[in-house]
């Protein structure tokens, strides 16, 4: 592990560890936002034949296959997060001194909010897990197994709902930026394919978010109960 | 034109340093930044009092020494100038200026405006050459160069170690320097030979000075002089992934 440690030692090996443990988040992402499109399949006739409930179910059907899922994620999130705050700690260092006067011509905000957003992000992703998957958050909207009820009854709530809207919105943040840099740092750098990347990352982010915010607004909305 | 300056004062690399405001008169729209700079001067010395100290050296955009935050940009408003290629006809008449010099921490202020770049040169030691035996000079169309490549070499070569780069970057991050400098030669078959090795000395040298990270903000792009692509970054990126994964496997620097 030698080469390891002198590769995360540098600068280039971070950044590059962000860049991977990011991008296999966003996989991740973008099955989880598949699932949860199935809450707009209804309600089945019995729990058991509902759409949501089902695809709930086939990711417990091998608790091995879910427990290592589970590992993986946990590990990406936690290399992405230590390492950004090292490079932070890093750049904050590199400028002890910030100019009276500095026109940023390039930076945005999306460039300039990766950090809020992800912690934003981090603060989210807790809740959620003890609000969905461990129903401690709100005890008396949760039942175990009945994916679908929880989720319809929990967004029925507007401020349960906004919570997670807001959520999307950092997540929007930081997608935006954060694809289309994560290829730049691994190497895409011919500046047609480099469009490319800014079009289709950008889509995704998108998509990722649509896909997501669609759930809390369809409840509230009452497209699907 | 007259124009109204708050400029950077600090007596050395121990003093906390502080804004004083001049007076800038009679300055010619034609002139250069730096002209303007040495009115004051001239007229700050007939007063009996300490001239502003800047760098400057070729005064014609080649040399890179005439670093200073131009009212918050690096070398001024204008894309693709030095500080002492711009004129003041891009100013205002009657306009405050603010003049700072290079924030990061491997560039110390030796005094007022004018920084200590060495940390530049140090890089360039550690990987910005070729190594060959010396002699008399080889002829000049021995090794055949694909014009795309020799053009795209000669982008990269054009920086003058400014430091605009690292300046203007929020990360203080020297990335575009140290990949222009690294895809110069890379990209060459001269440099080709010793490129993985290269790669990795002038980005752990970089490392060691104290830069930051690059984040793909693009200000330094667009800080750039010599109007330098961003590119470079992520070839070098690709290129010190590369090296460190030769390392493992066998055991080296890659090439060598
Ligand atoms: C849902 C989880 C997350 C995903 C999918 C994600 C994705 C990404 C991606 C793709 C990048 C770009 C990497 C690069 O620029 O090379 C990135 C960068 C970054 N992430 Fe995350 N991230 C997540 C969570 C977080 C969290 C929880 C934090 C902080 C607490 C965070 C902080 C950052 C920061 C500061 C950057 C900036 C690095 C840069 O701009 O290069 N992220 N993220
Ligand atoms: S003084 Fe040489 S580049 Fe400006």
């Amino acid at each position: 592990m030698g080469w390891f440690s002198a590769f995360y030692g540098s600068s280039i090996g971070k950044k590059t560890v962000v860049a991977v443990t990011g991008l296999a988040m966003i996989g991740f992402l973008v099955g989880h936002m598949l699932g949860n499109l199935q809450v707009f399949a209804g309600r089945g006739p019995t729990p058991e034949e509902t759409k949501l409930n089902e695809y709930a179910e086939l990711l417990r059907m091998e608790m091995g296959l879910l427990w290592a899922m589970r590992l993986g994620l946990l590990t990406a999130l936690v290399l992405h997060v230590v390492t950004v705050i090292k490079l932070r700690g890093e750049n904050r260092r590199a400028r002890p001194q910030n100019y009276a006067v500095q026109r940023y011509q390039s930076a945005n905000a999306f460039s300039r909010f990766m950090m809020w957003g992800g912690i934003a992000l981090l603060a989210y992703v807790v809740y959620h897990i003890l609000h969905l998957t461990m129903g401690v958050a709100h005890p008396d909207l949760f039942e175990p197994h009945h994916v679908y009820d929880n989720v319809i009854h929990s967004f029925q709530k507007p401020l349960i709902a906004g919570v997670y809207v807001l959520a999307t919105v950092a997540l929007y943040f930081h997608l935006y930026h954060g694809v289309v840099s994560a290829f730049q740092t691994l190497g895409v750098s011919h500046p047609r394919h480099l469009q490319n990347v800014r079009v289709l990352g950008h889509a995704l982010a998108v998509v990722i978010v649509v896909g997501f915010v669609s759930v809390p607004v369809g409840v509230l909305l009452r497209v699907v109960s | 034109m007259r124009f109204t300056l708050k400029v950077w004062r600090q007596n050395g690399p121990g003093d906390s340093g502080r804004f004083v405001e001049y007076a800038a008169e009679d300055i010619s729209s034609d002139s250069s930044f730096l002209e303007m700079l040495d009115r004051v001067n001239e007229s700050l010395e007939a007063e009996g009092e300490e001239p502003i100290v800047f760098d400057h050296d070729c005064r014609e955009g080649i040399c890179g020494a005439c670093s200073m935050m131009i009212d918050g940009y690096a070398h001024g408003p204008e894309r693709g100038t030095t500080a002492c290629q711009l004129h003041m006809r891009h100013f205002k008449d009657g306009q405050t200026i603010t003049l700072e010099p290079w924030r990061v921490r491997p560039f110390p202020v030796v005094r007022d405006l004018m920084v200590d770049r060495s940390a530049f040169d140090r890089i360039i030691e550690s990987g910005g050459y070729v190594s060959v035996n010396t002699g008399s000079a080889p002829e000049a169309n021995l090794i055949p160069i694909p014009k795309d490549i020799a053009d795209d070499a000669f982008d990269s070569a054009t920086c003058i170690g400014c430091g605009a780069c690292a300046a203007s970057c929020p990360n203080g991050s020297a990335m575009l320097f140290v990949s222009a400098k690294v895809h110069h030669l890379n990209s060459l078959p001269q440099g080709e030979p010793e490129s993985l090795k290269r790669t990795a000395e002038m980005v752990m040298r970089m490392d060691e000075e104290g830069f930051g990270n690059c984040t793909n903000h693009g200000e330094c792009e667009v800080a750039c002089p010599k109007e330098i692509s961003m590119r470079n970054i992520s070839r070098m990126n690709r290129d010190f992934v590369r090296s460190s994964l030769l390392a493992r496997v066998f055991g080296s620097n890659g090439n060598s």
